[in-house]
């Protein structure tokens, strides 16, 4: 097993706000990523996957616990020496175009961070520039052009580009993929798994398409209402994934494939259905096993060994 | 029974010309007619010019037909009374296309009384009869509620009971699916489904989700920049599509029981 790069132990963050009071956004989260793997985070909106993401790359503040990038203890730096850990990290978010600035041009983008950080002189920063585009499959063309002037799939290659050029020890992708035309999505992603084998690029994958995480993580993390609540390899989900979450996950995909064969199983929605359960299991309200030990004691996350954990009493 | 029927429609809207480009076909009642295509493929731009509903600046050719009668020969009180009340409509975010400052109930029955004559008791009945019908629990509870203060997935319920609530015969639906969670996307499908299945209702939806068109529909319309290049039975359009373009927009899609690309690239 090679050291981990990137070591999140028990890791929470905690909202506040004057009219629910507490919200913990992320609770307790562990989770590893080695060198040239890809982990992914799957679950849907307000599970607390973007928060991780925003807790790895300073964006927000912890509220308790560590997160270690090559042993380095991140929450503890100062604000004054960030910028060699933002060299070390990369992110690259939904909307590429919220990236830019409109008036600034391809090839003064890719340039800007080059120089910034040292890795190039400004005179050497435009010929860098260029061999960024070309490994992204991009023309050289494009360096004079202006954001509106790209498509997102072109823009978002031109982000991954910069992303790269730092020579970074971690990418963060949150839902990188996730605006982009199906066709365009898969050549992005076809283009990440490509410069990951050539580069040895480690990345932290975060999306809420199970389908799309699967095929290009080697890890799924899955989280439900701030909480891990399964982990497991990427090639044996469908057979072994054993929360009751995650089976819920796996069911709800449509494939073209499954037309008749599909039932729906369906949920009636409360107005208290958000999951962040002061007891028990966060689940427990729309799971179909729920016992009486699910409405009081919250499960461990338990290793069974192979890289599958499970946080569930069902599955015990 | 014909319930639409489109012929040689081209629409140029928003400074694009032709953003919908000759685009014939006919929809027959309780038909569940899918269309996708990538964004800005003209998708959505046809469901608007249905209803009639595009903007002034936009010039629409050929002919659309609802009901038997051409949108163009129906005066402006016909045409109103026809949208809500025959023809529904849900968006995407249907929370967006409410009024923020307002509670759902007095929205809801502000939207009632347009087009039903009963008391304001008769209206809230009805209101938390079809809350429940899209299994909403709570009814009385979501009538007192801003829009904000229910989550995606129940707004879109909300959105689906206030088109359901005056049996429309034909509900458009634009990307109803989008916005919402995994889990809770399947819980929307099922809840369209079942309008057919109980009323008969004709869907035309719009996704960007194959998966989602192919689950849903008899008929899957692929639309690419404008056209409709391709219209047959979800199966046949699935397992055999006769366009370059379908093929590979099929060839895109990212399945579960592909083989993931870490391993083949």
């Amino acid at each position: 097993m090679k050291e981990p790069i990137l070591e999140l132990s028990h890791v929470s963050k905690t909202f506040y706000s004057s009219k629910t009071g507490e919200i913990p956004a992320v609770s307790d989260v562990d989770l590893d990523v080695s060198e040239g793997e890809c982990v992914g985070i799957v679950g849907e909106s307000g599970c607390g996957k973007s928060t991780i993401a925003r807790m790895i790359t300073r964006i927000t503040d912890v509220t308790e616990g560590k997160i270690l990038l090559e042993g380095q203890d991140i929450t503890k730096v100062e604000e004054r020496d960030l910028k060699k850990i933002y060299k070390k990290i990369q992110m690259v978010f939904q909307d590429p175009y919220s990236v830019f600035s409109p008036r600034m041009q391809v090839g003064t983008f890719l340039e800007e961070g080059l120089v910034f950080f040292g890795i190039s002189s400004r005179s050497q920063a435009r010929k860098e520039a260029e061999t960024l585009l070309h490994m992204v499959e991009l023309s050289p063309e494009l360096l004079d052009r202006f954001p509106h002037e790209l498509s997102g799939g072109q823009l978002q290659r031109v982000v991954i580009g910069r992303a790269i050029s730092m020579e970074p020890r971690l990418i963060i992708l949150d839902e990188a993929t996730s605006a982009l035309d199906v066709s365009v999505q898969k050549q992005v992603l076809k283009l990440l798994v490509k410069l990951q084998k050539r580069l040895g690029l480690t990345y932290l994958f975060i999306g809420h398409d199970l389908a799309v995480v699967r095929s290009i993580s080697h890890r799924i993390v899955i989280m439900y209402a701030g909480i891990v609540v399964e982990e497991i390899q990427s090639e044996r989900i469908e057979q072994a994934a054993a929360h009751p979450y995650t089976r819920k996950l796996l069911e709800s995909v449509f494939s073209v494939h499954d037309r008749e064969k599909k039932k729906i199983v369906l949920e009636t929605l409360t107005m208290q259905d958000s999951g962040y359960e002061r007891q028990g299991c966060p689940y427990q309200k729309r799971c179909p096993f729920v016992y009486d030990r699910c409405k009081t004691e919250k499960p461990d996350l338990v290793d069974y060994g192979n890289g599958h954990k499970v946080r569930c009493f069902y599955f015990e | 029974m014909e319930i639409i029927r489109a012929d040689h429609v081209s629409i140029t809207y928003d400074g694009i010309k032709n953003a919908v480009n000759d685009v014939s076909f006919s929809v027959e009642k309780g038909q569940i007619i899918g269309i996708v295509g990538e964004s800005g493929s003209g998708k959505s731009t046809i469901l608007h010019g249905i209803q009639g509903l595009l903007p002034r600046t936009s010039a629409r050719k050929g002919t659309i037909s609802l009901f038997g009668k051409s949108i163009d020969d129906m005066s402006a009180a016909e045409l109103k009374n026809i949208r809500g009340r025959d023809v529904a409509m849900i968006f995407q975010d249907t929370g967006r296309y409410m009024n923020p400052i307002s509670r759902i109930g007095k929205q809801y029955t502000s939207f009632l009384k347009l087009h039903e004559k009963k008391s304001h008791a008769e209206l809230v009945a009805l209101e938390k009869e079809m809350l429940k019908r899209v299994h909403l629990e709570d009814a009385d509870r979501i009538l007192h509620s801003y829009p904000f203060e229910l989550s995606g997935g129940m707004r879109q319920r909300v959105g689906i009971a206030m088109a359901m609530s005056l049996r429309p015969r034909l509900l458009l639906a634009d990307e109803p699916t989008s916005a919402l969670d995994v889990t809770v996307q399947a819980q929307v499908i099922y809840e369209m489904m079942e309008l057919r299945k109980k009323y008969g209702t004709t869907i035309i939806f719009v996704t960007h989700s194959m998966g989602v068109a192919a689950y849903m529909s008899d008929i899957i319309g692929v639309m690419q920049s404008g056209r409709l290049v391709e219209w047959g039975k979800t199966e046949d359009v699935i397992s055999s599509p006769r366009e370059e373009y379908t093929k590979s927009l099929l060839g895109s899609i990212i399945e579960l029981r592909d083989e993931r690309l870490i391993t083949t690239i």
